[in-house]
């Protein structure tokens, strides 16, 4: 037998060795294959609407709206830029307004320190304006404060353009002004269509249809000539061009109070109420919506300091709002401070947070929204402080079912940042904890930097108003690159 | 008593006394005719001594002797002086024998039809029933057409008196006036065709050639058989072979009968068939034919006084119009028809002369008695003819020869091209789009500057040496003949034919022509090759062709079977049968791998690994020899990277980045698993079900195939699983920046799966019906019927006529970025790998980045550098961008000139309601992170894209009136505003640039890197620049007159042409030192000649198990085509 015959009867008698041999290859191959699956792009983690830039970041900015001109009308603001980083930051605000003025400043924003700039002075002629801060650097937060003739709110500025916008919680019934006002911070013009969620149904005016936003630019929606006498109504805003952000004024003459709120970006399917408080006299509710053509069960859990209430559950329809009056109620005691999560079983809701206090001649009315889950684990937030209010208490809530270990300190020059027992915090699932008084006061005046091992929810209240709550601002999340 | 017969002279030229001569004067001795007298002419020999035997036969003829042996026909004309008073000349060889009649019934038949020239029946001289002619007939290309078959015996068939063309030589009878009128025979034709010419000339002059047949010569042919030498022609060291002298004389004939426009006409019509016979000539390695023709040319060119002197002398004596001899001519080209006949009837291989003409041998038990059958006749069975006369069906066994025929091969080959031609009618002729490789390819010239210039423009710039795509691309255009359109679209549709022929010879030792055509027709019908045209995707298209040929070449280098003949025997380097040595087999595969590997350098990789699967598998199918041949395999990938020098030193000094050559990772989201992978589904075509048969099909031949099968089968079998493993761990992003091109890690499976199908059908023909029926006849069935049902889906893409590609690129969606005043600035291209135009340097898998200066995309980045010199100043712009930490990306790319970021979405930019490309997303926070940024502005541009501009940019070269700082950086606005383009006036920007710095201008800004080699002459003083932005540079200038120039040592040149001399050297090697130094040189070939040659052919056998039969029959000849001497 020669060489080339006696190879070929010696792979011919190993066949079952080969064929072996592949098969294993490829069911290993195949194991890879499903086990290495990664074929859908991690889904991109929806951003912040308001978040601070890492404080090595080469520029960062904040876009601010729903404020009005001349010094003394309804929702005359100032911001207030805080800076957590450990040197100065200086930035650059253009302000721009409905008429199409524009103005620009030039601030610095001390090293853990903040600083205040009020917009309206640098431009007249119009009615509502715009700030877009460009920071030439990062670790800067940017919060916008209303003190008009409607009262004290507050709002974070946007730090990210989108899209989309959602809202809940407004109303233009009974007189109530409820504006939209769009601003486009990029010099990619916007076309934006808004639309409404009310009792009645979903309703696109052709007014409020193909709106075009210049290259920073604002452009307002009067809702209330749009859709009158509605409540419990929701806004979408959709630029199927460009990016804006979205900001929200609702001026209400009865009760008095005009409330300034920035949108929320994306929907969730759970949300976070970080911090409320069951005022004597107020009504505090949870203002729905389900912009999505499904149908979506949606379920609140309200968490008090001594335990868990029993849960509303709701099935909102398509194209629908919800309205849940959480206090008064019998569930709730007054007085209290409660946290709250949302769980819908759709695509994904959008969440506010209303305060109205009836009779109140200002500063009777706040809207504010929950925190989505991207804020919650952000892993360090800031709460900043507002010029001319009383913090009145901070909230640091874990709904998650891990614990979670946490610092707070102060933004602060000085050596003595940490303060005893906030430091190394444990915070156990499904729970939340307020701190005290001495513990606010030992953290002075000024933002509070918080971090965490997991997701949490921070919020803080101020006094100055009508009721404690009226004022209210989540956490800023940060970015810790 | 007198006699009344016209006198006739026959005139005998012998060329050597060897008895033959006197068998013919005998003949002539004892003709019966009256007046005959006999002179015999002979050279180099004895005059006295063969007058003393002649005398002994013939008494009454007179020997003569010729000074000088000079030809037949010049002896004919000696004879002319010599002879006064004949009517006819009979004009004899010295190799015939006349009946004694035969004199008599030509000069009967001359009188009766009043003809001029008289031709006999010649016949066989070893048999006498073997007819060799009955006069000939000529086409207008001057080739002789037989009157008669091969062999065809003599029953009477030709006995009628007709008209020919052509007497053949042997015995003509001539009428002397006639002869004396024309000048007598032409004395520059020495053999082969002085026949034609005589007779063309006799019927310009008027006169009628007819065939006597009563008349009988019997000739030995010993010209044309051999036996005789050839005369050495004048000017020439050595004789000519047969097949060059009759092509030399066939030229010269035509350009001396044919007058001025059917000369023009005929020889319009002449060139291009000689152009391709000399085509089919090269391909099938017949290098003589290519020769003869070529030689026929250079003659005529040589002679063309001669040419026109007797040229002139014919028109004097024409009475008769080219149209009226073109009547008389046979239609069409002989050549031609004979070639395609045989090609139908016989293969390629007979066609071009290589194989004896094909005569099926049936076995007798086999072969039906088909006698004469009167029932036949009366059937109404149509089938009745195939019953033989015991009514069994002739045609029994036409199941198992069911197309396995030459010609039902033949025809389903070409219906393949035909199809394969029509899914390719829209690509053929019609501009291909701007997607993947195939951006505007630019000149010749320029391909040409890109391989040996010092500076690349790829990104920011580089001083890497030209990728050698460019050197491969330009030698292809340079056979192209420039046009380098031509050549990117001959790669694309030219290189899946070349695979499937590949795939034909990898099968050739072990499987049917219809098993190797059901493979080749697999991997046309594998989605693989269908995916890599629709991208454009010119690597892959290319390593596809080329992997059949590729693993061959392994299989041959590792000795499996049946590639396991040892190698020839060690000779010099570039002699004959040196391919076939084991260093002509390494430096074979080496070349073929380089030039594959320039284009894609992933198949570097791939044949790599698919060589250690190959390995592998040998592990356990053979452990003994499971190595075997890998150290001369690596050996031959070693050479082919020394040979891509400057491709593989430049990634080697890159360090990590420099792994981006072999192609950038592509997004774990958008490439299939594996079962994607397993149908090829890495684009458009491949995702139906039916894709998956032929990887299912390819499994059935390692189940049931024994022998040389089995062992090809594993091995192959080997080298896939690991090509296909390499391509999953690609597709899931596992090899972080080491990412081959995913297509060409797919090429050796394509070739595996499409081999194996056919293997299986082998298997069934050839294994199978040894055992007894079972699952294995079962299973090979079922593989043979999912391999041609795999191939439908292709066969449905064909209808689109251009395999899927699209019609719209980014040169038609994306022209507003082309052709505006945008000069001295770049545009940044950025998405998946697969999706930028051009080549590209990866940043994270599913994202890469290149540039374009001044517009699109062209052919300078056409191929990308090993590694993106400078590229940090784009990619950590982005990737700030993408973490937030910036909301300014437009001024952070500034300083790189950047105007545009073109993100690519999908493989082709998407037109709604015409064009849908596959989508291929980037990372899914690249574009958000883009449209947050503060000073970009989106621009509607489409689908597939997402366009953003950046207002203000700094152009490449400008100037501002103010200095920048030393230590500027991209964040300070300051340091990016203000800059304004050189008014460039004469070149429009073109590069080395210049140009005048405006009024005010104090510094000159220069975007190029590497910085170092960018020198500046302001007015006639050259300045001193520093560094700006950490890469780019900087210089003081004064308003005037700038010129801005590159200034490095010629490193790369040199490299180039060190890596262009290899090619060339191992190719010139291959083709062999008597070829192409025969080829170009004359007088070498004339040494050549004196030295002894080796037999053995380089294609012999031990090389690819070829059959070694080979024949002298030309390409397009068989006897037809060739002269009587």
């Amino acid at each position: 037998m020669s060489d080339t015959r006696r190879r070929i009867a010696l792979v011919e008698a190993r066949r079952p060795l080969v064929v072996g041999f592949v098969a294993t290859c490829l069911v290993a191959l195949g194991v890879v294959s499903v086990l290495g699956n990664d074929t859908a792009q991690r889904r991109l983690v929806a951003p912040s609407a308001s978040s601070i830039g890492p404080v090595g970041a080469e520029s960062t900015s904040f876009t601010c709206g729903g404020m009005t001109e001349a010094p003394g009308s309804v929702a005359w603001g100032s911001l207030d830029l805080s800076n957590i980083g450990h040197t100065a930051v200086s930035a650059t605000v253009v302000v721009v307004d409905d008429a199409g003025h524009r103005g620009s400043a030039e601030v610095v924003i001390p090293a853990e320190g903040s600083t205040f700039f009020d917009p309206g002075n640098l431009v007249a002629g119009g009615t509502w304006l715009g700030a877009i801060v460009e920071a030439h650097g990062g670790g800067v937060g940017v919060v916008e404060q209303i003190h008009g003739s409607g009262g004290v709110t507050s709002t974070p500025c946007g730090s990210l353009p989108s899209p989309r916008w959602y809202f809940a919680g407004a109303s233009t019934a009974n007189g109530q002004h409820y504006t939209v006002n769009l601003v486009n911070p990029t010099l990619t013009p916007s076309v934006v269509n808004v639309s409404f969620l009310s009792a009645d149904g979903a309703s696109a005016p052709s007014g409020s249809q193909g709106l075009v936003v210049p290259p920073h630019g604002v452009t307002t929606v009067a809702v209330q000539d749009l859709v009158a006498h509605a409540a419990n109504l929701a806004t979408v805003v959709h630029a199927f061009q460009g990016r804006i952000v979205a900001f929200a004024t609702q001026d209400s003459p009865d009760p008095a109070g005009t409330a300034v709120t920035i949108g929320e970006p994306t929907l969730e399917s759970s949300w976070v109420l970080a911090r409320s408080i069951a005022t004597p006299g107020a009504q505090v509710a949870m203002e729905v919506a389900n912009p999505t053509p499904h149908a979506q069960t949606v379920v609140v859990h309200v968490r008090i300091p001594s335990g868990w209430l029993s849960p509303w559950s709701e099935v909102l329809a398509p194209y629908s709002t919800w309205q849940l009056p959480m206090a008064p109620s019998t569930r709730l005691p007054q007085t209290d401070t409660f946290a709250a999560t949302l769980d819908a079983t759709g695509p994904g809701v959008v969440a506010f947070t209303s305060v109205q206090i009836p009779g109140a001649r200002t500063s009777g009315w706040a809207l504010a929204p929950l925190t989505a889950p991207a804020v919650a684990s952000a892993g360090t937030w800031v709460l900043p402080d507002l010029p001319g209010l009383r913090r009145e208490g901070i909230s640091l809530t874990n709904l998650g079912v891990t614990p979670v270990t946490l610092h707070v300190e102060a933004v602060t020059k000085t050596t003595a940042k940490t303060v005893e027992g906030l430091d190394g915090l444990r915070l156990d699932p499904r729970s939340f904890v307020v701190l005290t008084r001495p513990q606010l006061r030992a953290l002075r005046s000024g933002s509070v930097l918080i971090t965490a091992d997991g997701s949490i929810a921070t919020g803080e209240t101020f006094d100055g108003s009508p009721a404690p709550g009226i004022i209210s601002l989540n956490g800023l999340a940060a970015s810790q690159g | 008593m007198e006699s009344r017969a016209p006198a006739v002279v026959a005139v005998v030229v012998g060329a050597e006394p060897d008895g033959r001569i006197e068998a013919a004067v005998a003949s002539l001795a004892a003709q019966d005719y009256a007046d005959l007298s006999i002179l015999v002419l002979v050279a180099n020999t004895e005059r006295a001594v063969l007058a003393e035997r002649i005398a002994g036969i013939a008494p009454g003829a007179f020997v003569a002797e010729l000074v000088e042996d000079r030809g037949f026909g010049a002896a004919i004309n000696r004879s002319l002086e010599m002879v006064e008073g004949a009517t006819f000349l009979l004009v004899c060889h010295d190799d015939v024998v006349l009946d004694p009649d035969a004199v008599h019934l030509m000069v009967e038949e001359s009188f009766r039809s009043n003809a001029g020239i008289v031709t006999p029946k010649v016949v066989s001289m070893r048999d006498r029933s073997v007819l060799l002619h009955v006069g000939q007939g000529v086409d207008r290309f001057g080739t002789i057409v037989e009157k008669v078959q091969t062999d065809e015996i003599d029953q009477g068939q030709h006995d009628a008196v007709r008209d020919v063309f052509v007497a053949p030589g042997g015995a003509t009878l001539i009428r002397a006036d006639l002869l004396r009128s024309i000048g007598g025979y032409d004395e520059r034709y020495l053999a082969m065709g002085d026949d034609l010419e005589m007779c063309w000339r006799a019927r310009l002059a008027g006169a009628r050639i007819v065939c006597a047949p009563q008349a009988v010569v019997a000739h030995e042919e010993r010209l044309a058989s051999q036996e005789h030498p050839l005369l050495t022609p004048e000017g020439e060291a050595q004789p000519p072979s047969l097949s060059r002298l009759y092509r030399r004389n066939e030229v010269r004939t035509l350009l001396i009968c044919w007058g001025l426009v059917e000369r023009i006409l005929t020889l319009s019509l002449l060139v291009p068939l000689h152009l391709g016979e000399i085509i089919v000539a090269a391909i099938g390695g017949d290098h003589d034919r290519a020769v003869d023709i070529r030689e026929a040319w250079r003659s005529a060119f040589r002679e063309r006084k001669a040419i026109r002197s007797s040229r002139q002398r014919t028109r004097a004596l024409r009475t008769m119009s080219d149209r009226d001899v073109r009547s008389l001519q046979v239609r069409g080209a002989t050549r031609l028809r004979a070639f395609a006949v045989a090609l139908l009837h016989q293969g390629f291989d007979s066609a071009r002369g290589v194989l004896p003409h094909e005569q099926i041998i049936v076995s007798d038990d086999e072969a039906p008695e088909l006698t004469a059958s009167f029932g036949g006749a009366f059937s109404d069975d149509e089938g009745f003819d195939e019953l033989d006369d015991l009514g069994r069906r002739g045609h029994r066994h036409t199941g198992r020869r069911r197309l396995s025929s030459v010609r039902s091969l033949t025809t389903l080959t070409i219906a393949a091209l035909v199809l394969y031609l029509v899914g390719s009618r829209n690509l053929i002729g019609a501009r291909l789009p701007m997607i993947g490789r195939l951006v505007d390819p630019g000149s010749w010239t320029h391909t040409w500057h890109m391989v040996f210039a010092s500076w690349q423009p790829a990104g920011m710039g580089s001083g890497a040496p030209g990728h050698p795509g460019f050197m491969a691309l330009g030698l292809l255009g340079t056979f192209t003949f420039g046009q380098m359109g031509a050549a990117v679209r001959l790669l694309l549709l030219g290189s899946i034919p070349v695979g499937a022929v590949g795939i034909s010879r990898l099968l050739r030792p072990v499987a049917s022509g219809r098993s190797r055509l059901l493979a080749a027709a697999a991997f046309g019908g594998l989605a693989l090759g269908v995916n890599a045209i629709a991208s454009g995707d010119l690597g892959a298209v290319v390593a596809l062709g080329a992997m059949p040929f590729l693993l061959r070449r392994i299989l041959r280098l590792c000795r499996v079977a049946p590639f396991d003949e040892p190698f020839a025997s060690p000779v010099p380097l570039a002699s004959r049968g040196w391919r076939s040595t084991l260093v002509g087999q390494i430096a074979g595969f080496s070349l073929l791998l380089t030039v594959t590997s320039a284009v894609a350098p992933a198949t570097l990789v791939v044949v790599a690994l698919s060589s250690l699967g190959i390995a592998v598998i040998g592990v356990i199918a053979e452990p003994k020899r499971a190595a075997a041949g890998q150290a001369k395999v690596w050996l031959g990938i070693a050479i082919a990277v020394i040979l891509l020098a400057p491709l593989s030193l430049s990634a080697v000094l890159s360090g990590p980045s420099g792994l981006s050559v072999f192609g950038g990772a592509p997004g774990p989201w958008s490439t299939p698993g594996l079962g994607g992978l397993l149908r090829f589904a890495a684009g458009p075509s491949g995702h139906g079900f039916f894709a998956w048969f032929l990887p299912v099909a390819a499994l059935v031949p390692l189940l049931v195939a024994r022998q040389a099968r089995l062992t090809l089968a594993v091995r192959l079998a080997g080298a896939a699983v690991v090509s296909l493993a390499l391509g999953l761990v690609v597709a899931r992003g596992g090899l972080a920046d080491f990412a081959p091109d995913l297509l060409v890690c797919l090429a050796p499976v394509a070739t595996a799966v499409a081999a194996l199908a056919g293997l299986g059908l082998a298997a069934f023909e050839s294994d199978l019906p040894k055992v007894d029926f079972g699952w294995r006849q079962v299973i090979a069935l079922g593989g043979v019927t999912l391999a041609l049902v795999g191939i439908i889906p292709i066969i449905l893409d064909a209808g689109g006529g251009r395999w899927r590609m699209p019609s719209t690129g980014y040169s038609d969606s994306l022209r507003f970025l082309d052709g505006r005043n945008s000069l001295g600035h770049r545009i940044l291209w950025v998405g998946d790998p697969r999706t930028i135009p051009g080549g590209s340097w990866s940043i994270e898998p599913g994202l890469a980045w290149s540039t374009s200066t001044d517009g699109l995309p062209d052919s300078s980045t056409l191929f990308a550098p090993a590694s993106a010199v400078e590229g940090a100043a784009v990619t950590s712009a982005l990737g700030q961008a993408m973490r937030g930490e910036t909301i300014h990306l437009g001024q952070l790319l500034s300083p790189a000139s950047i105007e545009a970021i073109v993100v690519t979405r999908a493989t082709v930019p998407s037109a709604p309601g015409s064009q849908a490309g596959q989508a291929i997303a980037p990372p899914v926070g690249l574009i958000p992170s883009l449209e947050h940024q503060l000073d970009l502005i989106q621009t509607p541009s489409g689908g597939g894209v997402t366009v953003f501009e950046i207002g203000g940019s700094m152009p490449i070269v400008g100037t501002r009136p103010e200095p920048l700082s030393r230590r500027a950086t991209t964040s300070s606005v300051s340091a990016v505003a203000g800059w304004s383009g050189l008014s460039t006036a004469e070149d429009g920007g073109s590069w080395p640039t210049g140009g005048t710095a405006p009024e005010g201008a104090r510094s000159l800004y220069v975007g190029i890197a590497p910085a170092g080699d960018v020198k500046v002459v302001a007015g006639r003083e050259p300045v001193a620049g520093r560094p700006a932005f950490g890469w780019a540079s900087t210089f003081p200038v004064t308003p005037g007159q700038v010129a801005v120039s590159l200034d490095a040592l010629p490193l790369n040149g040199l490299l180039a042409a060190a890596a262009l001399s290899g090619w060339l050297g191992i190719m010139l090697c291959l083709v062999g030192r008597h070829r192409w130094l025969d080829w170009w040189w004359p007088a070498a070939r004339r040494r050549h000649a004196r030295l002894s040659i080796d037999p053995v052919d380089d294609d012999a056998g031990s090389d690819s198990g070829d059959l070694l039969v080979e024949t002298s029959e030309g390409p397009f000849g068989d006897k037809a085509g060739e002269p009587a001497p």
